[in-house]
């Protein structure tokens, strides 16, 4: 029987399938090193997305089209209002330009929206009703969840309220039993679980029942970062936890050290991957390993390597006590590589 | 201003207020219903090679399910003792047997005593089955870890080569690897809590899809918030939204320094005057947005510029069914009445709206 992949995206829009097809291509390409090139990861596994991205992107359009209606039909009637009309349009200007593609629109406020709103639980309602469907039907098949940046928090904060100590099948709340209902394995790759609790205050990563073993909710827990992805530097997450692993990916082949399929096909993640999700194993495995590792480091972007590294000396260490304080760094680093990558990119075109 | 539409319009509010009754809506919980038998658990689930320990197992589950489900706490732990003592004695048997000779024989025994101890000594709660589990060994990869997946913290782990020969052939069942020989075990052992896992699934199942339409409904129906609005709401319903299991949302909304358009009536004002488009304020407002008729209650001030009629009016406004509005406001000299231009959500236009709200005047 397969077993079940649940892939969760992080932010940012995302098209349904996208995640399936990244991880595909990641593993696919990065596992040509280590078995038959007619390898194919999405013959081994059934992989089920979920997809919050269309609902974050609603509702950002919904607040910005009742902004603009205001706008455009209201601001004539406050002509002369004085203080009023300046902190009116302030408001309303503000809303309705949530409807652009600013990176503040496509991203940061996915994340603000899911962690400081409401609409936080109806994406952890929908989690674990998907989750808990993918339970029911699995009847003998493994179950694994992959999530991606914005994505770990949206499974953790869903796993640490469906996961209760107090669970009881004769009561009416849906929920389930810690050590007796665990998925086999749970990876975050670029884990901002910690940052997104600053904004939402509910269960704390580090302390909460999202672990492994019989007062958790997986098997088995993955935690993979990148030395020089920002989103990690700040609010790291690093739980000592039984059955675990931590993966700490230093190859650089694009600028986007947050990338997710850049995340996948690390070597020893895929290696991990294949090991994991099928059953077939790989004749000298370690050299093969060392060899496809060569392999990718051909292809590293020194000058990204170097500029990120002078920023994680920068900004890593900074005291963080708020989500303004990760918000005002993790920008000021994104600003900062992204006009040397357009000045490294026109230099060499 | 027409005496017959402010007599029509309210009318219609007074009707659909009268006929709500009760004003909160209920809805019934469908009883999860599951039926103890072989036949409800289909061939292609918990498929394995295993055909005979699958169907040992899949005949405990039955028993599991008639003894534990729907019935009386004091009665379960009497009851399923001692089917999970058969569970753990005779899978113990047919497994280890499986593996004649194998240098790792003893320690599966060791760990079904284990996981055997703890299933046969539980105190009444039914939430205790385990399940039997392989999986990659975190610090090697050729290496696999063969546990049950339990609610004790005691959690012996073997770890054994993969490619152990012992593994090779089961039952006249060719593997490929131990990793492979022992998911197939699992899966035909786990078996054995088939109906279990249907009911609580089941149970799950009915709760978070009425959850989720919940939340399909708050988004589709509930009041327009701006996310000043969205904040304040999470902040005051703060201890709803903390519980330690997922929830519905909450059923009220919160307003703050809302915005709105309006069409508003003074009628002291100068000829020419009276009827004006005009921006409202919600200073601060509550609305039940899941009642029978929704209703909601603002105070506002609406704000236009006119001669002779001071431009702020101060008052209270009303929302119905999550879309109507309408209220009063206070200015020197003269009072005006107004209606929210959500009323006009029924037309498509927006810009036509204030042409169509003025004839209807």
């Amino acid at each position: 029987m397969k077993p079940i992949i649940i892939l969760v995206h992080g932010m940012g829009t995302h098209k349904k399938g996208a995640i399936s097809e990244q991880f595909t291509a990641a593993v696919n390409g990065t596992a040509k090193d280590f078995l038959i090139d007619d390898f194919d990861i999405a013959k081994e596994v059934t992989m089920v997305e979920f997809h919050y991205s269309d609902t974050l992107d609603g509702i950002r359009k919904k607040l910005s089209e009742n902004a603009d209606a205001i706008k455009t039909n209201g601001f004539g009637a406050l002509a002369n209002a004085g203080v009023v009309e300046d902190v009116i349009k302030g408001l309303v200007g503000f809303e309705a330009s949530f409807s652009n593609d600013s990176m503040f629109s496509t991203h940061w406020l996915d994340v603000i929206l899911y962690g400081s709103s409401h609409f936080g639980e109806l994406l952890r309602v929908d989690f674990a009703k998907l989750l808990n469907e993918q339970i029911r039907n699995a009847n003998g098949s493994e179950i694994h969840i992959l999530c991606h940046s914005l994505g770990t928090a949206v499974v953790h904060d869903a796993m640490a309220k469906l996961y209760r100590r107090d669970a009881d099948i004769t009561d009416q709340i849906p929920d389930l039993i810690p050590g007796a209902f665990n998925v086999n394995t749970l990876w975050t790759f670029a884990n901002v679980s910690r940052i997104v609790n600053l904004l939402n205050g509910l269960e704390d990563p580090l302390d909460s029942l999202v672990t492994t073993g019989s007062n958790g909710c997986a098997d088995y827990f993955f935690n993979i970062r990148h030395k020089l992805d920002p989103f990690t530097w700040f609010k790291t997450y690093n739980r000592a936890m039984d059955a675990s692993k931590t993966f700490e990916n230093e190859i650089v082949r694009k600028w986007n050290t947050h990338d997710f399929a850049e995340y996948v096909s690390d070597p020893f993640v895929t290696q991990r991957i294949l090991n994991t999700f099928t059953t077939r194993t790989s004749q000298n495995a370690s050299e093969k390993l060392s060899a496809c590792i060569a392999k990718q480091k051909e292809k590293t972007i020194n000058e990204a390597v170097d500029q990120l590294t002078i920023a994680a000396k920068t900004f890593q260490g900074r005291s963080i006590s708020s989500f303004k304080d990760v918000y005002d760094a993790i920008k000021a680093v994104i600003d900062s590589v992204e006009k040397l990558k357009e000045d490294f990119e026109n230099e060499n075109k | 201003m027409t005496k017959l539409f402010v007599r029509n319009y309210l009318c219609l509010v007074l009707l659909t207020l009268l006929c709500a009754s009760p004003c909160f809506s209920q809805e019934q919980d469908k009883a999860e219903s599951i039926i103890c038998s072989k036949e409800s658990i289909k061939s292609t689930e918990f498929e394995t090679k295993l055909a005979s320990l699958r169907k040992m197992n899949i005949d405990f589950s039955v028993a599991i399910c008639k003894q534990m489900l729907g019935i009386e706490e004091r009665d379960v732990t009497e009851n399923i003792n001692p089917i999970m003592k058969e569970v753990y004695t005779k899978n113990k048997a047919i497994i280890a047997g499986y593996f004649p000779g194998a240098r790792f024989k003893e320690h599966l025994e060791n760990l079904f005593d284990v996981f055997g101890e703890v299933v046969t000594e539980q105190t009444g709660k039914r939430n205790k089955l385990g399940k039997l589990a392989a999986g990659v060994n975190v610090d090697n990869v050729n290496n696999t870890d063969i546990y049950f997946n339990s609610f004790s913290t005691i959690k012996p782990v073997i770890v054994i080569p993969d490619d152990d020969k012992a593994c090779k052939v089961i039952e006249g069942v060719s593997y490929n690897s131990c990793r492979e020989a022992f998911k197939d075990i699992a899966i035909a052992f786990n078996a054995y809590r088939a109906h279990y896992d249907k009911y609580v699934t089941g149970k799950n199942k009915i709760a978070l899809d009425k959850m989720s339409d919940d939340w399909s409904k708050f988004v589709d129906k509930a009041r327009n918030q701006t996310l000043l609005d969205v904040w304040a709401t999470t902040y005051i319903n703060n201890e709803h939204y903390k519980q330690d299991h997922l929830v519905s949302p909450a059923s009220s909304q919160y307003f703050f320094i809302h915005p709105g358009l309006v069409y508003e009536h003074v009628s002291k004002a100068p000829a020419g005057e009276k009827d004006k488009a005009s921006v409202a304020i919600e200073w601060a407002g509550i609305n039940w947005w899941n009642l029978k008729v929704p209703f909601g209650l603002s105070v506002v001030t609406v704000y236009a510029d006119r001669p002779e009629v001071s431009e702020f009016g101060h008052g209270l406004m009303v929302y119905i069914d999550n879309k109507y509005s309408f209220g009063w406001v206070h200015r020197d000299k003269s009072d005006g009445i107004f209606f929210g231009l959500d009323i006009l959500k029924l037309f498509s236009d927006k810009k036509q709206q204030l042409e169509q709200y003025k004839s209807m005047l």
